[in-house]
């Protein structure tokens, strides 16, 4: 296994886990209307903030443990099989986020709540990047 | 002669151009004229993608037309280069979309009105799908 299918796993695993966390967290204001608005907006950004800096750190301390893991694997370029996966995730990430925008901007017409309208965008770029992650995951392991 | 998925991408870049362009002379003005509240621009946006769809539509059939023969002879996407121009030019196209969906989600964070998150939806999808066919007809031509 090459540093970048181990790099994309760690990274699949790190996002998926925080806004699994972030999402099933907030599940009762985003769904339930219990706050006002403004609150829910203030609490969502607090945590968006929060799972930001979660997914820095961890991904550091999961790129270190890799690299010391294979140190020779850690210092080699992407090759072209590594390129085109890349593109292939990048591609189908690309139409999940279109879609999501598509909704945001849909919900922004529609004068929803800002908190609502931001969480769909998140939902938007969360999930382009977990299926960016796993189909890179998929041409890893079924080739391309 | 350029094949129909030259032509193809020209339409989309056309379309894009004309659509934006059309959105960007009727909103503009008034955003540094009145205030936000008065500006118009729903039925505005509605209307630039109508314009765009019916000019794709146009340019697609006259290009279909034109290109009978090679309709014919082969799929729409046939070879190697097609693919990799596909794939280049939705990888671009999605990076530029996950841009205008970062910085929609930090106006919003930073409780800016929604007017402002989804017109950066909105220009931001049709520079990457413009960024997209671009990258597409390069590629094409051999130039990246």
């Amino acid at each position: 296994m090459s540093f970048q299918e181990k790099s994309n796993i760690a990274m699949l695993v790190v996002t998926g886990g925080t806004y699994a966390w972030y999402f099933a967290s907030s599940a009762d204001v985003l769904l339930g209307g219990r706050d006002s608005p403004v609150e829910a907006l203030a609490l969502t950004n607090m945590k968006m903030l929060l799972t930001v800096g979660i997914i820095i750190v961890a991904s550091i301390v999961a790129h270190i443990a890799i690299a010391i893991a294979a140190p020779s694997e850690a210092n080699e370029d992407a090759d072209e099989r590594d390129k085109l996966v890349e593109m292939r995730g990048d591609q189908r990430g690309g139409f999940v986020l279109a879609v999501f925008a598509l909704g945001a901007m849909a919900s922004a017409m529609t004068a929803q709540p800002y908190y609502l309208i931001a969480n769909l965008i998140l939902a938007g770029l969360v999930a382009s990047e977990l299926v960016k992650g796993v189909s890179k995951l998929v041409d890893y392991r079924r080739g391309v | 002669m350029p094949g129909f998925l030259e032509k193809m991408n020209r339409a989309v870049a056309i379309g894009t151009i004309l659509a934006l362009g059309w959105y960007l002379i009727r909103v503009v003005p008034q955003v540094f004229s009145r205030p936000l509240d008065e500006v118009t621009w729903k039925v505005e946006m509605v209307i630039a993608v109508v314009v765009f769809v019916a000019t794709l539509i146009a340019d697609i059939v006259r290009a279909a037309i034109s290109n009978r023969k090679e309709l014919g002879e082969a799929d729409v996407v046939d070879d190697g280069r097609d693919h990799a121009a596909e794939q280049r030019g939705d990888a671009w196209g999605g990076h530029a979309m996950h841009a205008a969906a970062f910085v929609a989600l930090m106006l919003l964070v930073l409780d800016f009105d929604p007017f402002w998150a989804a017109n950066s939806l909105f220009v931001g999808a049709m520079l990457a799908g413009l960024v997209s066919a671009l990258v597409k007809m390069l590629t094409l031509r051999g130039s990246v």
